[in-house]
């Protein structure tokens, strides 16, 4: 096991801290019912340091590595479920500019969003393109810069977006040779056009739309790294926003996994708390195994990468891990929680959701084993 | 080879409701699921006047005395409109059997006419805030005041409960300390003093259903309203909880057949990177077995509706069929979001309704945990 040192847990016991007095589940089940920001709350985390901790101070980071990134994360989510993943994900895209973009991009795009003041969301994914394919949308060459025509789907935090990051296809020659970059659009500009994709099972505080790029232009100064490159940089990219969102899994594993253990420790069936029945205590006895496997793995993975070791295969392993241990210590704590977990006002059906939701997203447990086994068995003769 | 007997009479009839579903309930069910999250009266009144409620209810009174598997046609056809808040199999065939069952001939006459046409829409109040799995725990009372009974106590989770004109409530005599002995079976109308609704429940799933709460303060109703035997009221429930545990296995399966042949033809019409998605071998094989466990079902389940319309004593089957009906309806809901991918996290994907509808066959007509404790009972466990 990973022995975490004393700033990593002062970064855990700032989390709780914050939770506690920011985070109260009626309106974690308000907002997720309305499917409202709760601007309030994510304006005091970024206050604290807490949006964009893994990147650097220079420009309004944290300074710290991704182990912190997940401690942070893991911690919010496990006080609450939605409203966690909402303050964690509403920098979402940051990193991409911090580890690709120039030194202009960075000093001009990352305080904004790492200080709380606007927003950012990744339009990447596309309804009829694999999660690491070359996408359909593309940039064509226009004089200095680019026209960018398509249109990209499930794009969450697009409502409250000023800037979107965005991959499309840049070459315009045969396949064997045609390549991605990576750019950084305007919400306002000409050709732009958000339209919101309704109601979602999960992540409904930050939303999802389909984005849409008619024509719009783009100048030089919007590529973000090298161009060509979006392939490359979209596979680096999932690296750390797997582990991330692993972070946030194992925190919806275990908060999921606190409640069911609280529940029974109280409620009383057929004259006995209902944690004395030894099918309880095999359920919560698996669950328990599960989160803290998963966590070995995400923290391994997390620190992994702060050695700058981290692999697609590293990464992947902890997101398929700790997303089907939340998705279970959810489902797990409805069953326990029997009629009354179904009911809203008991948020483990909450929790079941945004945990399902997550493992959506990123890639789906179908893609990571791709991901994976392409890893551990490799390249066939 | 088909194991129910379907006659040409039973395919026309399944024709006709179908028909029926399509042009007056499936059009409405996005609102009902959305906004007003309950199901119109009329609609209730349009399915008596079709004659799709009560199949089993004799023609001397008002029904079309027609066999049990004219029941199962409408309580799978309601199925495989992928909503649960026309709760017609719960009125039909779950609480109108008690009345059918236990009534005298003045009971009968009184209330089955209106329970037929739809003008009378019932639920059954058995569970209460402190008694789930231990239903013989129940605290409500009923107690003799000359030629009155009078009601005292909460019930929860009751399905039709906002809808409901008269109501099977289940409360004990405080006299009696036998907790088994102690319970009878009172018919209460809506409109009695002391009886009151508390919240609309809001819930994962279901969000066309009118699960409430209901209130009984002094609740003074006439003692001829009282159902069977005084006393007899725990054996009655048992007795009826086996119809009950049946009707959520057709359900389960319903929804797992349509889960399935949505998905198929979904992933079927899926291009991923020019290729449908169904060309995959882990989806083919997702599919494949998906269709296996969906068949096991189909099988079991005929078998033992063939033997429940027969008389048979199928206790331990029934336990069985509704824990993993029940469980395989949402697994497969389940794989059914995984292998969609990112869409799958948007409620316009029909199978997340089915996902988050499918979740709670596994809690209500008594908990998956007290199937295994029931047929593990009469397996001589």
């Amino acid at each position: 096991m990973i022995q975490l040192t004393r700033a990593q847990k002062q970064v855990q016991k700032a989390a709780r801290d914050f939770a506690k007095g920011e985070f109260d589940c009626e309106t974690a089940r308000e907002a997720e019912k309305i499917g409202r920001f709760p601007e309030d709350v994510f304006r005091r985390a970024a206050e604290l340091g807490f949006v964009g901790i893994q990147l650097p101070e220079a420009y309004a980071g944290g300074g710290m590595g991704l182990l912190e990134a997940v401690l942070l994360a893991e911690t919010l989510c496990t006080m609450d479920a939605s409203l966690g993943q909402a303050v964690c994900d509403a920098g979402h895209g940051a990193e991409c500019i911090a580890r690709f973009g120039s030194e202009d991009q960075k000093k001009r795009f990352l305080p904004p969003i790492l200080e709380g003041r606007s927003g950012m969301a990744v339009a990447f994914v596309e309804a009829e393109r694999g999660i690491s394919s070359l996408p359909a949308t593309t940039a064509a060459p226009d004089g200095e810069g680019w026209t960018l025509q398509g249109t990209k789907c499930f794009v969450a935090n697009a409502q409250r977006a000023q800037i979107f990051l965005t991959l499309a296809t840049t070459s315009d020659g045969a396949d064997e040779a045609a390549t991605a970059s990576m750019f950084i659009v305007d919400a306002g500009a000409a050709g732009l056009r958000v339209t919101d994709e309704g109601r979602r099972l999960g992540g409904n505080l930050l939303g999802g739309a389909e984005v849409t790029f008619k024509g719009v232009r783009l100048t030089p100064d919007r590529l973000l790294g090298t161009p060509g490159q979006g392939l490359a940089q979209l596979a680096a990219y999932f690296i750390e926003r797997r582990i991330l969102l692993a972070g946030q899994a194992i925190g919806l594993a275990q908060g999921a996994m606190d409640r069911a253990v609280d529940y029974v420790r109280n409620r009383v069936q057929f004259n006995r708390k209902i944690g004395a029945f030894p099918i309880t205590r095999h359920k919560i006895a698996e669950l328990a195994a599960r989160v803290e496997t998963a966590r070995l793995a995400v923290y391994q993975a997390a620190a992994a990468f702060d050695a700058g070791q981290a692999d697609a295969r590293t990464a992947a392993i902890a997101k398929l891990t700790a997303g089907e241990a939340a998705v279970a210590a959810a489902d797990t704590a409805i069953q326990l929680h029997g009629g009354y977990g179904y009911m809203r006002e008991y948020d483990v059906e909450r929790y079941y959701r945004e945990a399902k939701a997550l493992s959506l997203t990123a890639g789906a447990p179908g893609d990571l084993r791709d991901v994976i086994g392409h890893a551990v068995i490799g390249k066939l003769k | 080879m088909n194991i129910l007997p379907y006659t040409d009479a039973h395919e026309d009839f399944r024709r006709r409701l179908r028909a029926f579903l399509e042009a007056e309930v499936i059009p409405e069910i996005h609102r009902w699921e959305t906004e007003t999250h309950i199901v119109p009266r009329e609609i209730w009144r349009r399915m008596g006047d079709q004659g799709f409620l009560c199949m089993g209810v004799p023609p001397a009174y008002g029904g079309p005395g027609l066999d049990f598997l004219y029941s199962v046609i409408v309580i799978e056809e309601i199925g495989r409109t992928n909503h649960n808040g026309l709760a017609a199999p719960l009125h039909s065939d779950i609480v109108v059997p008690y009345i059918l069952s236990y009534g005298n001939k003045d009971q009968k006459q009184k209330y089955l006419p209106g329970c037929v046409s739809g003008e009378t829409i019932t639920a059954v109040a058995m569970t209460e805030p402190g008694a789930g799995s231990d239903l013989a725990s129940m605290t409500a009372t009923a107690i003799q005041d000359g030629d009155t009974v009078v009601l005292d106590g909460a019930k929860t989770f009751i399905t039709n409960g906002i809808n409901a004109d008269l109501i099977v409530v289940a409360a004990k005599d405080p006299a009696v300390e036998n907790p088994h002995q102690a319970i009878s079976l009172y018919l209460v109308e809506a409109g009695t003093p002391g009886f009151s609704r508390g919240r609309h429940l809001e819930k994962m799933g279901y969000h066309s259903q009118d699960t409430a709460e209901l209130f009984f303060s002094s609740c003074r109703i006439p003692a001829e309203n009282r159902l069977g035997q005084a006393g007899s009221g725990f054996l009655m429930l048992m007795e009826k909880l086996q119809q009950e545990r049946l009707v959520v296995a057709v359900i389960a399966q319903a929804q797992a057949e349509f889960t399935l042949d949505w998905a198929t033809g979904h992933l079927q019409g899926q291009i991923i990177d020019g290729r449908p998605r169904t060309r995959s071998q882990d989806v083919q094989f997702a599919l494949v077995e998906m269709a296996t466990e969906v068949r096991l079902g189909r099988t079991f389940l005929d078998t033992l509706i063939v033997d429940h319309m027969a008389g048979k004593n199928v206790v331990v089957e029934t336990s069985m069929a509704k824990y993993w009906i029940s469980e395989m309806a949402h697994r497969n809901a389940a794989r059914c979001l995984e292998l969609c991918g990112p869409e799958a996290n948007l409620e316009r994907c029909p199978a997340v309704r089915t996902f988050r509808d499918t979740r709670v066959l596994s809690i209500f007509a008594g908990t998956n945990e007290i199937m295994k404790q029931i047929a593990g009972k009469f397996m001589g466990l």
